[in-house]
């Protein structure tokens, strides 16, 4: 307790020195993914309209000018104006407002289904390509069954027969979007399982589950977290089009697909209601297929060393 | 140093970098050899010495992010680093081939071997402004070839390249470079990815064929005995430069240079009954090599002068003029 | 019988009996199976603390060999005792926890570590498995064992990619040696690596042998090291062991024609002896369609009519000098 400042401080600094020490080859990995990334122009694209995006949907109460529901029906359909950058629709609510909290309901949605779909994904994945056999003939043959439907005709299925509110669609899109994850993850497994290293690891007296979950999933996870961020945009998407179609998120949800949907029959007089939140799908998927682009470059070994 | 040393190749002072991430890799630094006609040139060597990187240069296939940045090779007089794309596929599978350590990949996975030894062949022709032969005349010539490698070509014209052993592709590859009666054969580790067994077969084919032909090889090998029993002249390179070079007796009975001393000592041997000896120490980085003589830093009889310059490449002294005996070591040099 | 097993009065640590793996193989889904003999009916001994070399070519077997050996790959037939435990008997669950006795050293330094963990965890790992040890004694055996195979305490917390090929070999050495087990089946240790380094690394192999009382199978095709390496030496070809003896048995007073070829055709790193370039001809045949009679007798130079009808037994020459040839060589 006695101990002078400036001593505490040295030997606070020393083991700062050490941590870092020892820690280098990770700093110098990430020094060298921010290298490449800064060397992609179309990856940085992507970077700044997702951050855009995320930014805006964790300030959205802030940013957003008016209550998102609250209806007027005074002003219904009023064009864009410097009060309403992008109008009013035909509740008199500000289209801005809706698409500002719409990108919260985006955040969600994503973010779930990522987690439900990778999840099952993984799983099923790396225990069939692990194991491979009879367990891999199962699980695939299972997997080929949600492949041959048309992923939005199945999930709309699923989103109908579940009662159409925002939840039950977003289990909905994660029972079809899981397979993708799955067939990705089994490859690598089968990749991996071969390798040297797990062998050696086996030889150490490691059990199948402690190999899978140490060892084959981290080599696994970054081809699905690359796939996972070209997916994202299709998940928007997917979610836009059964909110669409009255599958998804229920009014007044301001849900980017729902707003669509709402603009559909002004669309000749009022474009506005449609337009903004059409663009704001449009921009958002774009960004997470030029990020995703960007992050499978970042991540390829071949362009790394 | 202007008079040409060797009739058939002369390479001085090559200096070859590659740009990566990480850095500039001095790959070469100041390469010294040259060869006759009809000679046989083992360049030996670790990993990472520069030994392939010598052969691509001859061919001038180093490309980018590496570039020849200083020094001549001269192939019969006419100096490689000066010459144009154009020029050099004059050269390149006319009158320098190559066979590489992997010669089903060096293969075209989709055509049957017999063609593309027939495309090659015409290719040649082309390119060096031959009369085309009749197709029944180039397809005999392919066959005489594989028949004249030992195999049987009735069996093998119709293969596909992943349809061959290693040994029966090499010999493919031989077969491919050989067609064109080059001067030099430049076989880049052409038996380190085969079996004993074969490699044997190989060697000895690869012995009586440029021996007939008197086609001068430039093998490059990281085995010891391959080189001991197939070359007459070797050159041992070390961290980008040719450290030691003479005639096989003079390099295998009287090493003079601390690394080829080190490396023949690390050698195992069948009969050999004396303990390893290892050479301290790990190859260095090319990024940021030693100052001085690069193997200073491993070097068991290192001086105060070694790490201040580089050992001028010489040749050693009171021994006959065939050994061609030269090494780039202080310990040799008559000034210090 | 004792006195044949044990020469040199020393314990046997692994019996292997009529030892076989079979791998089918398909050429599409509706053709029925055919066969590959990687390994056909091999019997031998290790005795403790000496070396056991397996020589052949590529597609001899003598990798799947020593992974039957270890129960990596199940074997499709044949025991397996090591010191009085039956190794194919016992459950997945006493499999896992007997490893700790055994370990695997593989060709390839630069895919036996795992790209993603950092030296501490890859050789941390299998102390965690088997002993209860705290994080701080998990970290002094690491240094220490670190120490032993010639690296540093700072090179814990680097990964794989950083190190060169002899420093893997050394990092994949000291995940083996920590967990003090008693037989380390050693494939192709450093035919990846340069001949300095291989030097360097089986010297240290030797000395780690005689320190810590280890027992060795040596898996190469390279007769310099098993002659460097080896006390006992069983030569493999076509899935079968068709010479075992002692070293001198082997390269002295060689009995089979291929053993005799395989060791004459090494290159000597020496140009002063005569290299006889005798050649055997023709390759290794696939093993889906081995030949009749003796596995040999195509490529065989000595090869009689009884040779192509009738295979040939492993028979005792010399007391533990085994050799299958109806015709061995010196008698």
């Amino acid at each position: 307790m006695k101990k002078t400042p400036s001593a505490a401080g040295s030997t606070k600094e020393t083991s700062l020195k050490k941590f870092l020490n020892e820690r280098k080859p990770m700093l110098d990995d990430v020094k060298h993914s921010i290298y490449l990334w800064k060397k992609t122009p179309l990856a940085l694209i992507g970077t700044v309209i997702i951050g855009l995006f995320l930014l805006v949907a964790l300030f959205a109460p802030l940013l957003a000018p008016y209550d998102p529901i609250a209806t007027d029906l005074s002003r219904k359909l009023e064009a864009p104006s410097a009060a309403h950058p992008f109008g009013l629709d035909q509740f008199g609510r500000d289209v801005l407002s809706r698409v500002i909290m719409g990108t919260r309901i985006e955040v969600q949605i994503i973010f779930i289904i990522s987690i439900i779909s990778i999840a099952i994904g993984l799983i099923v994945g790396i225990v069939a390509g692990y194991f491979g056999g009879i367990v891999d003939e199962i699980l695939m043959r299972i997997t080929d069954i949600f492949l041959a439907f048309p992923r939005l005709v199945l999930a709309m299925a699923f989103a109908a027969a579940l009662r159409p509110t925002l939840a039950n669609a977003i289990v909905a899109i994660s029972l079809v979007e899981w397979t993708v994850y799955a067939r990705l993850a089994r490859a690598e497994a089968i990749k991996v399982r071969s390798q040297p290293y797990i062998e050696a690891i086996k030889a150490i007296g490691a059990s199948d589950f402690k190999i899978m979950m140490f060892h084959v999933l981290p080599m696994s996870i970054s081809p699905v977290i690359v796939q996972l961020t070209m997916r994202m945009g299709t998940i928007i998407l997917t979610a836009a089009s059964l909110g669409f179609l009255g599958l998804g998120a229920q009014p007044p949800l301001p849900e980017w697909g729902a707003i669509v949907s709402d603009g559909r029959s002004y669309l000749m007089n009022n474009w506005w209601i449609t337009a903004f939140p059409g663009m704001a799908i449009a921009i958002t998927v774009l960004g997470f297929n030029l990020l995703g682009d960007g992050i499978r470059d970042i991540l390829d070994p071949r362009i790394r060393r | 140093m202007q008079r040409r040393r060797g009739d058939l190749l002369d390479i001085s002072g090559l200096k070859v970098v590659f740009d990566t991430y990480a850095g500039q890799v001095k790959a070469l630094n100041g390469v010294e050899l040259w060869m006759n006609h009809g000679e046989r040139l083992g360049v030996v060597g670790e990993t990472g010495c520069g030994k392939s990187v010598t052969a691509l240069s001859v061919m001038r296939l180093i490309d980018e992010p590496g570039k020849i940045i200083e020094g001549n090779i001269l192939f019969e007089g006419k100096d490689l680093t000066a010459l144009s794309e154009g020029e050099l596929n004059m050269i390149r599978g006319k009158d320098i081939a190559m066979i590489f350590q992997e010669p089903v990949a060096a293969l075209n996975p989709v055509m049957k071997v017999g063609a593309q030894i027939v495309e090659n062949i015409e290719w040649q022709r082309k390119s060096a402004a031959q009369e085309r032969g009749s197709p029944l005349q180039t397809v005999q010539i392919m066959r005489d070839m594989l028949k004249f490698v030992g195999l049987d070509w009735q069996r093998t014209e119709n293969l596909y390249p992943h349809e061959l052993s290693g040994g029966m592709a090499q010999r493919v590859m031989i077969a491919m470079a050989l067609s064109s009666k080059p001067k030099l054969l430049i076989a880049d580790e052409p038996t380190s990815a085969l079996d004993v067994t074969i490699q044997a077969q190989i060697l000895n084919l690869l012995n009586s064929l440029v021996k007939e032909t008197r086609t001068a090889v430039l093998l490059i090998t990281h085995a010891m005995g391959v080189a001991a029993q197939f070359c007459d002249f070797i050159a041992v390179m070390y961290a980008g430069n040719v450290v030691e070079y003479g005639s096989l007796h003079a390099i295998f009975d009287n090493p003079l240079h601390p690394y080829t001393k080190g490396l023949l000592k690390a050698v195992p041997k069948i009969g050999r009954t004396d303990e390893l000896q290892s050479i301290p120490g790990i190859v260095p980085d090319l990024i940021d090599p030693p100052s001085g003589c690069r193997f200073h830093p491993r070097c068991p009889h290192r001086g105060p002068a070694c790490d201040k310059a580089q050992p001028r490449f010489e040749p050693v002294g009171g021994e006959s003029e065939a050994d061609r005996h030269h090494v780039a070591c202080f310990l040799y040099q008559k000034d210090h | 019988m004792q006195a044949a097993t044990e020469r040199e009065g020393r314990e046997i640590l692994i019996q292997a009996k009529h030892l076989k793996k079979l791998f089918a193989v398909k050429k599409n889904f509706y053709s029925r199976p055919l066969y590959v003999k990687a390994v056909d009916d091999c019997n031998f001994s290790i005795r403790k603390n000496t070396v056991f070399g397996i020589v052949g070519e590529s597609g001899s077997g003598k990798t799947t060999l020593g992974r039957v050996i270890l129960r990596l790959i199940e074997a499709t037939n044949g025991t397996v005792v090591f010191d009085d435990t039956d190794l194919m008997s016992l459950s997945s669950q006493e499999l896992r926890l007997f490893r700790r006795r055994m370990q695997i050293i593989s060709q390839d330094p630069y895919n036996s570590l795992h790209p993603r963990k950092v030296v501490k965890k890859l050789i941390g790992e299998g102390l965690q498995l088997h002993f209860q040890l705290s994080s701080q004694e998990i970290n002094e055996r690491v240094k220490h064992i670190l120490t032993l195979v010639g690296l540093r305490e700072e090179h814990m917390y680097r990964y794989p990619h950083e190190f060169s090929g002899g420093q893997r070999q050394r990092i994949a050495i000291a995940r083996a040696l920590v967990l003090k087990p008693e037989f380390i089946v050693l494939d192709e240790p450093t035919s990846a690596l340069d001949v300095s380094v291989q030097a360097v690394i089986l010297k240290m192999l030797k000395e780690l042998k005689r320190d810590f009382a280890l027992t060795y199978m040596l898996i190469t095709h390279d007769l310099a090291v098993i002659d460097y390496m080896a006390d006992d030496v069983a030569v493999m070809y076509l899935g079968q062991i068709v010479e075992m003896g002692s070293k001198d048995d082997i390269f002295l007073r060689t009995a089979h024609p291929y053993a005799r070829l395989l060791i004459d055709s090494v290159p000597p790193p020496t140009p002063s002896e005569h290299w006889s370039g005798k050649v055997l001809s023709g390759e290794i045949p696939s093993p889906i369609h081995v030949p009749s009679g003796c596995r040999f007798h195509p490529r065989c130079p000595q090869a009689k009519d009884i040779c192509a009808k009738e295979e040939p037994i492993l028979s005792e020459l010399q007391p533990g000098h085994f050799v299958k040839c109806h015709f061995p060589l010196g008698s």
